[in-house]
């Protein structure tokens, strides 16, 4: 199975400026991976959900998601920025860790979801937090991640 | 301190498991037993009996949306908190809304 998470949807040296460079740069890999057909309206889909309210969290952690139709297929990416970016958060500081969440309208099963759901409370323990901050290795970041959001937490 | 809860966000992807299991964490840390379902993209996940309902001290409802079957928790104190916050300061949460409870009594 090609997996939610691949070396593919990892990036480690993004260099973007702001949020909406983030989210664009997000839609174009989204579209270069047949993840969507259109990466301009992926972007309105997640500006809509930003607008609903913010996908900031703590520790300069953020999970922006789409969860539409123009999603083709469920995919987690990973971005590690190599600058701050400012981006409405709970302990009020700046982006520099970026879960990318996109799951399509429908989703087949509930596997993805799952996983997602797993993900996401792993972002509440620090070692993981930790972990993604500093790995230098990509297959081995991509592995720890995917073992967390394997695991009933 | 017995407590009950739903957790549920717009999209139903992060914040709704975040929320429910950051509170669950807190409440072992501090002693209380909390139970949160969660309403989210699978679903309810976790549901919360009639029974449990009734015999919680308090419901910590973490949104602001519309939450199904509020019927079970009748009669008792609910208190609705934002969900980011829930995220956030779980143990404070759960400690103020367990203050306001007893001050009520």
């Amino acid at each position: 199975m090609n997996n939610m998470l691949n070396e593919q949807t990892i990036f480690l040296d993004v260099d973007e400026v702001d949020k909406d460079s983030i989210l664009k740069f997000i839609c174009k890999k989204a579209k270069a991976l047949a993840v969507a057909d259109d990466e301009d309206v992926l972007y309105q889909d997640f500006l809509d959900r930003e607008e609903e309210f913010s996908t900031g969290l703590q520790d300069g952690f953020a999970i922006p998601h789409a969860r539409t139709k123009n999603v083709k297929k469920a995919t987690v990416m990973f971005l590690r920025n190599k600058r701050d970016i400012d981006w409405v958060t709970m302990d009020d500081q700046p982006v520099k860790y970026i879960f990318a969440l996109l799951v399509p309208e429908e989703s087949a099963g509930n596997l993805h979801l799952k996983m997602i759901s797993s993900l996401a409370t792993a972002l509440l323990e620090d070692d993981f937090k930790e972990t993604v901050k500093s790995s230098k290795d990509k297959t081995e970041l991509m592995n720890y991640i995917l073992k967390n959001m394997e695991e009933e937490n | 301190m017995k407590v009950v809860g739903v957790s549920a966000c717009p999209a139903g992807l992060a914040h709704t498991p975040m929320a429910a299991k950051a509170l669950e964490k807190a409440g072992k840390k501090i002693g209380f037993d909390v139970k949160m379902e969660q309403q989210g993209s699978m679903g309810q996940i976790n549901k919360i009996t009639k029974e449990e309902a009734q015999a919680a001290d308090f419901v910590l409802i973490a949104s602001d949306q519309k939450i199904q079957e509020m019927d079970r928790f009748e009669g008792k104190p609910i208190i609705r908190v934002n969900i980011t916050t829930c995220i956030k300061a779980p143990e404070a949460v759960l400690k103020k809304c367990a203050k306001a409870v007893k001050e009520k009594k």
